[in-house]
């Protein structure tokens, strides 16, 4: 019996060799496949809404429990922090920008594509509000996590992020901004050229390569960096050339949500490739491979330490 | 297939740039296994959406499973059917058990020239006269080029009659090749 087509013993007679060629080298007439990929990408768009609805339940009832329990409260929380509560723009007036808003599940990435063609990768974590449609002088957005910016070129209406601690002004380019904890946000540019200011008055001007970090909304230092280093996780992995245990362990924290806490080797270096793998436990066993220390979970701490 | 496992990552992580390519692959193959079985554009369009949307929705898993083409037909075929049954439900008297006709794709003359146009219309018209399964097992073997056994499981046959289907198909079109 045969296994596959492929291997199918042919004759060499001419009918054969016919045969051969239509078995082999036939095709189906080539067909437009957009319509089935529009179709599919509406479904996918759809269960999103659903699933950010039902998000947004779970976040009100919540809400509504706190409301009982703590009452005034949350009016403070409210208040304290303006990202998390999401507004949506009146729909019925068309000058408003509607605003939608997105919250990356854990591990995982959301790349979205904007009405003026400018593209957005969100890394793990993150929330981004952004407008259906671009309607005032200015295209803006808001970030908290980290996000890749790739955007469209409109000298006419600048494009602008804004963060909690400082906003970035652009007029078409890409770069990279991170801030997922407000004590050591940081801009990283590829191409082009930014405008970057903090809530601290702070005015940076930023060339290709150049890596601005920011501190609980002051400017601290600016450097020259390989910015592939940067937006790496677009593509699920982080590139390591010496940097320590600690620091990475501190990006995995924000990527994954999780508390790892180094007691042992905090300083070590680590040089190669890690992949940003589904889970973090199957990335911290990577990086064991590397380091060598033994993994200690306590109250939903997880202790790195030495193994000696 | 490095780049595919990549790939698979990617989508895994929820990246929508990476699952268009997978579409890119696999799409045509799947269409055309949709339409063979419902004859209908509009609904083969939607079992393949329907078909991709399932394979977003279980991302996370993609990169472990070993034979995704088959996979991918494997809901395509389950999908198909009761796509089919769904049509059917106002006659209740038509029982699904079999599909009742496999439509085959039309195929390119290939640029090898070995095969004249004339020739490639033959073959096309001796592939219409084949039984439904025969020529849905042809079309698995042949566009999809799926190993036999993975035919025999999303078909739900044995690996024998997989064998007898692809093995009449090619003596038939052998034949006519041979008395043209």
């Amino acid at each position: 019996m045969e296994k596959d087509i492929i291997n199918h013993q042919y004759d060499s007679t001419p009918e054969d060799l016919k045969l051969k060629s239509f078995v082999e080298n036939s095709k189906t007439k080539h067909m437009d496949i957009t319509t089935i990929k529009q179709k599919t990408f509406m479904k996918i768009r759809e269960e999103q809404r659903r699933q950010k609805q039902h998000r947004l339940f779970k976040i009100a009832a919540i809400a509504a429990g706190l409301l009982l329990v703590v009452g005034v409260g949350l009016h403070f929380m409210m208040r304290t922090d303006s990202i998390s509560a999401v507004q949506y723009a009146d729909a019925e007036d068309t000058n408003t920008e509607v605003m939608q808003s997105v919250n990356v599940p854990v591990g995982e990435t959301m790349t979205i594509l904007l009405a003026d063609g400018s593209k957005i990768i969100a890394n793990s974590r993150t929330e981004l509000l952004y407008p259906k449609s671009f309607k005032g002088e200015t295209r803006e957005v808001v970030v908290k996590g980290e996000a890749y910016f790739d955007i469209a070129h409109d000298e006419s209406h600048p494009f602008i992020v804004k963060t909690n601690d400082f906003t970035v002004k652009v007029l078409g380019t890409q770069f990279n901004v991170s801030n997922y904890d407000h004590a050591a946000s940081n801009v990283v540019l590829v191409q082009g050229a930014v405008e970057l200011s903090t809530s601290n008055k702070d005015v940076v001007r930023m060339k290709p390569s150049d890596k601005v970090d920011i501190s609980n909304g002051s400017f601290t230092s600016k450097s020259q960096v390989d910015p592939n280093d940067y937006i790496s996780w677009t593509e699920g992995v982080i590139h390591l050339h010496g940097e320590t245990i600690q620091s990475i362990v501190q990006r995995l924290n924000h990527h994954y949500g999780v508390q790892i806490v180094c007691d042992d080797h905090g300083d070590t270096p680590l040089y190669g490739k890690l992949v940003l793998q589904p889970s973090v436990y199957d990335v911290l066993h990577t990086i064991n491979d590397m380091a060598h220390f033994k993994m200690v979970k306590k109250d939903q701490v997880i202790h790195l330490v030495s193994n000696l | 297939m490095e780049d595919l496992t990549r790939e698979l990552l990617l989508i895994a992580k929820g990246n929508e740039l990476a699952f268009n390519e997978f579409m890119n692959r696999y799409m045509e193959g799947i269409y055309y296994h949709a339409y063979g079985i419902l004859s209908n554009k509009e609904m083969a369009e939607e079992v393949v959406s329907d078909v991709f949307f399932e394979a977003w929705r279980n991302r996370k898993m993609l990169p472990e499973i070993k034979a995704l083409k088959a996979w991918l037909n494997t809901i395509a075929y389950r999908k198909s059917i009761s796509y089919l049954r769904k049509e059917k439900k106002h006659d209740k008297n038509i029982a699904v058990e079999e599909i009742a006709s496999f439509t085959f794709p039309e195929t390119e003359t290939p640029i090898d020239g070995i095969i004249n146009k004339e020739e490639m219309k033959m073959l096309n018209a001796a592939i219409d006269t084949l039984p439904p399964k025969c020529k849905h097992v042809f079309y698995l073997a042949k566009f999809e080029q799926l190993p036999y056994l993975e035919i025999a499981e999303i078909l739900e046959i044995s690996l024998a009659t997989v064998n007898y289907h692809v093995s009449t198909a090619m003596s038939v079109l052998k034949k006519k090749l041979a008395h043209a």
